[in-house]
């Protein structure tokens, strides 16, 4: 079982946002696409799930997942968007049944299983207690949570989640990012969109960093996050340390800017 | 090929099911709604076959057997139906759309459909056909409103967004009331004019059954293009992207709706004319009740819409002697101060 990307590349209009990537993505994997703004990673994410016009392939189990039919796509991707849009205020319980929704035939209503499925993503998520509460009384950490919950709630073998940290306070984003890692261990391929590179080296085990639309650097986070990496992609200055044997990573300065500090 | 790898996860999922199966999460869709409203509908379905114009009850005022018979027959039974029909389209349109758009504040006429339909037969009228064959005015509103639909199509184009097609329905709604309104300026007679704006203001006085099988053929496509997208308006409830990848694309949701909507509602009003606010206050009213969940809220509006618009109807002819009132206008009066009063209850006044 792979995800198996051939040539997918993205254009808006006449401007490149992608150039055609290439890569094998295995279960089990928590794979991080980082890099600058504009550097292609969401247009990656989306074409990976079909939402923009793109070329290449994305096969899973050699098979196309454009060429599945609709409701077996949505069994075997799910996708975490970058809007946490909740557009009426039902129950939480209710929106992570929304998760349920390829699974169920036509005019079938959610069974016990399906329940039980709701159950333990909320669960996964510590948002059990929050089953009851309508999506328009939470705060944003638990807005972030219940809808994370939705998506786990697909119980997709593939999981594509676009910036799920943005706007979190830090407890939520270590909450969130161990809930991805903790998937992924369950045996699904788990590719996300990050910004901070601390937590990207943290708990990804595998790492893609793109930079104008283009791959630069692809492999375990201490061979992606070097100093002439991060200078060529974000131009920033990076601060390497170690914490308990793990890798921690700042962004320092702007690159070019030594002179200054700050 | 496995359709839904064996993830670790479904084990796990199970011992949590197992360790606490005391609490169902997700409440069985209720009958709760469907258990008040039916018996109400069925209540003012028999109020309109009971209460008449100048007579009720089941004497008719004449105790003449075989009038009482054609007034049932040929009256009432028609009226009823029309209200029924009509006004379930209404409430059930209403609500798919403020599903579709993700806005409590659409309404059913908002895509051109019902404008559409009401030039078409203002056209009828125009040409003095309608006096010719009393048929070809519910004809011509239902051409109007086929016609309103190609044209909302030819003007968004397949894959349009959601916000194109609410600006082409702006753009059909503000020509049809255009040409409306040009022919009244040149209406042959001032009694044409008058004709027509009756007409407009919406009735289900003097319909025939005959209306019926005209509205009919297209309502239950309409309500059966509906149905099909309730799953896809759930999904909308995540946003565009989710609703994608949960295998309900956007734009099959939107063309069903669309599609569901012109053809239900056009046909609604080119037998009756257009009556405002059932499908914008009818599924406002319903959603605390239904969870403020977009599928269950549907047919239960329809079921409101369809006893709202009956018993409007039965006001009518609860009033005392003079020119009726009409049905668009009843509706309206009812429902415009209602609805600004839900409107300044949720926002706490108008000023924040």
């Amino acid at each position: 079982m792979t995800l198996a990307l051939d040539g997918i590349g993205v254009l808006y209009g006449t401007r490149i946002a992608l150039e055609p990537v290439s890569l094998d993505l295995e279960p089990g994997e928590l794979v991080g696409l980082i890099g600058p703004n504009g550097a292609g990673k969401s247009s990656l994410l989306k074409a990976i799930a079909g939402l923009v016009p793109h070329c290449g392939t994305a096969a899973w189990e050699s098979r196309p997942l454009a060429r599945m039919k609709r409701l077996e796509r949505a069994r075997t991707l799910a996708y975490l968007p970058q809007t946490q849009a909740a557009h009426w205020p039902i129950r939480v319980a209710e929106l992570v049944a929304l998760g349920r929704m390829p699974h169920l035939a036509f005019g079938e209503h959610p069974s016990t299983d399906d329940d039980a499925a709701v159950r333990w993503a909320l669960e996964q998520c510590e948002a059990l207690e929050l089953a009851d509460r309508r999506v328009d009384q939470l705060s944003g950490g638990e807005r972030a949570r219940a809808l994370l919950a939705r998506a786990l709630a697909v119980r997709a073998p593939i999981l594509l989640a676009d910036e799920p940290i943005q706007s979190l306070d830090p407890y939520h984003q270590l909450k969130v990012m161990s809930v991805l890692r903790g998937y992924a261990s369950l045996g699904a391929l788990v590719v996300v969109v990050l910004h901070d590179l601390a937590l990207a080296a943290r708990f990804c085990t595998r790492l893609v960093l793109l930079s104008r639309g283009r791959v630069i650097g692809e492999g375990r986070p201490e061979d992606v996050l070097t100093p002439a990496a991060l200078e060529d992609g974000y131009r920033v200055e990076p601060f390497f340390s170690r914490h308990d044997g793990e890798l921690v990573v700042l962004p320092w300065r702007q690159a070019g800017d030594a002179g200054r500090r700050g | 090929m496995s359709v839904e790898p064996r993830l670790a996860a479904e084990a796990a999922a199970q011992h949590a099911a197992d360790a606490r199966p005391d609490r169902r999460l997700l409440a069985r869709p209720v009958a709760r709604p469907a258990a008040v409203l039916i018996p109400l509908v069925a209540a003012a379905a028999a109020l309109s076959l009971w209460v008449g114009r100048t007579s009720s009850g089941p004497a008719f005022g004449l105790g003449d057997a075989a009038l009482a018979e054609t007034i049932l027959l040929e009256i009432r039974v028609p009226r009823m139906l029309l209200g029924l029909l009509v006004g379930g389209t209404l409430g059930l349109c209403g609500a798919a759309l403020q599903g579709l758009l993700r806005n409590p504040l659409a309404e059913p006429g908002l895509l051109g459909a019902s404008s559409g339909a009401a030039l078409g037969a203002v056209l009828v009228f125009y040409f003095g056909l309608a006096a010719a064959d009393s048929l070809l005015l519910p004809l011509g509103g239902v051409a109007g409103s086929i016609g309103a639909l190609g044209l909302l199509y030819a003007l968004a184009g397949r894959r349009a967004e959601l916000v194109t097609i609410v600006l082409a329905g702006i753009a059909i709604n503000a020509l049809a009331a255009a040409l409306t309104s040009l022919a009244l300026n040149f209406a042959p007679s001032p009694y044409a004019a008058l004709e027509i704006l009756f007409w407009m203001l919406g009735s289900l006085a003097d319909r025939s059954l005959v209306h019926v099988w005209l509205a009919l053929p297209l309502m239950i496509p309409g309500w059966v293009l509906i149905a099909a997208a309730a799953r896809g308006l759930d999904a909308l409830t995540l946003g565009e992207e989710a609703a994608a990848t949960l295998g309900y694309a956007p734009a099959r949701t939107q063309w069903l709706v669309v599609g569901g909507t012109a053809l239900a509602v056009g046909a609604a009003v080119a037998v009756s004319g257009v009556i405002g606010f059932v499908g914008l206050v009818v599924p406002h009213l319903l959603r605390p009740w239904t969870g403020h969940h977009p599928s269950r809220l549907l047919w239960p509006s329809f079921l409101a819409g369809a006893a709202l618009t009956l018993a409007a109807d039965i006001a009518i002819r609860l009033m005392p002697p003079g020119p009726e009132l009409k049905l668009g206008v009843v509706t309206a009066l009812i429902g415009a101060p209602f609805f600004l009063q839900l409107i300044l209850r949720r926002s706490g006044g108008l000023g924040s």
